[in-house]
């Protein structure tokens, strides 16, 4: 009995120590872009493995300007902020009401609406932008917002629906006895009880948005709307091989969504993987 | 009475379905039906007067006129490449973790974080790595093979795609993994152990087999997402050398918006929208008669 554990305690330290190995191999590539980001030019190319003789921040300071972060990461969070709640908002009112008053019509949509998960992006983006010009909203951030919430809505809505149909309706219908109206029992019974599926949807979407690269370069032209991605591949058109502005961007770049995922891990990962798990 | 509630009700209707249908129409029906009709024009995206060339477009793609076929067999080898690494180390980094092993979240956390960081940001790193990082390690540990020039030649520009990608993307397919594994039941572990099971036994005929439906969720998630690769692409190999690592997306995306060929790559989003649906298809029933089996 002793020497089993024994065995066991010795191989499972083995996998431990490959783990870590592996773990630190994963996470080397992040260092070594930060490391580098804090040296001069001409000993990034010619030391690239060496650590910085002394920290540089003014190459962040630097970057932080060329780039105007701060004009980046105000259109990126607006965007990615509105985008998400429409998408929740518009998908869970959509399902709720398909599963509670199912009719010929819901019943076409439905299937509409999941068929589209189907549709790449880049299959409808060339009359979108057309479509959106019609409109008038092309190279604004509503015209990326609005895009945002036709093509999320499939996989939020397919969520939201088997979250629905998991809800008991007797709390509806205890409500509407007591004389509340369709969209008061909406708001304030319903959305509240979806909250783990939102969760979900907000942390998936939440990631593809502010990471998409696809709308924002097609929808916005204009510098002064430029999200975070758009700016960072505008900087590596410009400042190709000045690796002493780029690595800082992209460190900066990263950085919310660093902290985001560092400070709520494990309910990102509960969140991504129900989603996924569901869908 | 009767009428009032009808009418009411008319109201409810269109605020709970007018908004999601109204995005549907206009951010997703009307611009495939439109791409569709494009299609078999020769439109440049610039001159008001649509003119019809039937199905010159298609016609072009398929004699190679256009590079969309180059982009196909690119895509394809691509995806079965990263797809089969991605799902083998996901799994058996799953695997490993869902041993109680110290630190175990943090080190799923490590494994995770990738996924996170978007695939532009990511490639640009990754260039900065393959241009001044490789050279720089096959100086000091005398290795050969890193020192070639990563994005230079079709071949190495390939594996340095198939890297990153894998880099990027095992980590879902451990989380979901982890998930399944977790979600077995003890009973069955037990009994298995009981017979005299091995760890491996264990492992391949039982433990893997009931995780069948969450592998084909994360075989259909890794290849449709690979299928549609678009950022890493831009920012790590801009699809080059030589045109030679230009995914479908990217090219449809240079076509319409570079080249202003916007009638030919109409034509190429259609037959896109076609192979994702075929290869989803295909899998959805696979998976369907897998599960089938093993229940």
């Amino acid at each position: 009995m002793n020497g089993i554990n024994g065995r066991q305690t010795i191989s499972s330290t083995i996998l431990y120590v490959i783990m870590c190995i592996a773990a630190f191999l994963f996470l080397f590539p992040l260092l070594f872009v930060f490391l580098n980001s804090l040296k001069p030019l001409q000993d990034i190319i010619s030391h690239p493995l060496s650590l910085p003789k002394q920290f540089l921040w003014s190459n962040y300071t630097n970057a932080w300007k060329i780039v105007n972060f701060p004009l980046l990461i105000r259109n990126t969070f607006i965007v990615t902020l509105f985008s998400l709640l429409g998408i929740i908002l518009f998908a869970t009112m959509v399902a709720w009401w398909h599963i509670r008053h199912p009719s010929r019509y819901s019943k076409i949509l439905t299937t509409a609406i999941i068929m589209s998960i189907l549709i790449p992006f880049a299959s409808i983006m060339i009359p979108l932008v057309q479509v959106l010009g019609r409109i008038g909203i092309n190279n604004t951030l509503f015209g990326a917002v609005l895009t945002y919430w036709g093509i999320g809505l499939a996989f939020a809505y397919f969520l939201m629906r088997g979250a629905v149909m998991a809800l008991p309706a007797e709390l509806e219908e205890a409500a509407k006895i007591d004389g509340y109206g369709t969209i008061p029992i909406f708001f304030t019974i319903v959305l509240p009880l979806l909250a783990p599926t939102m969760m979900s949807v907000l942390v998936m979407d939440g990631f593809w948005i502010w990471n998409d690269v696809m709308v924002p370069l097609i929808v916005i032209n204009n510098h002064a709307l430029s999200t975070i991605q758009l700016g960072i591949n505008r900087l590596f058109g410009m400042y190709n091989s000045r690796w002493e502005v780029a690595l800082p961007a992209l460190v900066l770049s990263m950085i919310p969504i660093l902290v985001v995922f560092i400070a709520a891990q494990k309910r990102i990962m509960a969140g991504i993987l129900s989603g996924a798990v569901k869908g | 009475m009767g009428r009032g509630v009808r009418q009411n009700s008319m109201w409810e209707h269109l605020f709970f379905l007018g908004p999601a249908t109204l995005l549907f129409f206009i951010i997703v029906f009307v611009p495939f039906v439109t791409g569709f009709i494009h299609s078999f024009s020769d439109w440049n995206g610039i001159t008001k007067e649509l003119s019809f060339i039937g199905l010159e477009n298609y016609k072009n793609i398929f004699t190679r006129q256009s590079d969309f076929l180059h982009t196909f067999w690119f895509t394809l080898r691509f995806a079965i490449v990263q797809v089969v690494l991605v799902m083998v180390i996901g799994v058996a980094l799953a695997v490993v973790l869902v041993m109680p092993l110290r630190f175990r979240d943090a080190l799923r956390a490590s494994f995770y974080l990738p996924q996170t960081i978007g695939g532009l940001v990511l490639g640009f790193i990754w260039q900065f790595i393959f241009i001044n990082g490789f050279p720089a390690f096959g100086t000091l540990f005398h290795l050969d093979f890193m020192q070639l020039p990563w994005l230079g030649t079709e071949e190495t520009a390939f594996t340095a795609l198939i890297i990153v990608s894998t880099w990027q993307n095992v980590g879902y397919v451990m989380v979901i993994m982890t998930a399944a594994l977790m979600g077995i039941s003890r009973d069955v572990l037990e009994s298995a152990e009981i017979d005299g099971a091995g760890t491996f036994r264990t492992l391949f005929r039982i433990k893997l087999p009931i995780c069948m439906p969450f592998i084909t969720v994360a075989l259909f998630w890794s290849t449709a997402n690979v299928f549609k690769m678009f950022e890493l692409n831009l920012s790590l190999t801009k699809g080059g050398p030589y045109g030679s690592t230009v995914s479908m997306a990217l090219g449809i995306y240079n076509d319409a918006f570079v080249k202003n060929r916007y009638g030919l790559a109409s034509a190429e989003s259609v037959i896109f929208f076609l192979i994702i649906l075929i290869i989803t298809s295909i899998q959805l029933f696979l998976s369907r008669k897998k599960e089938e089996a093993y229940s």
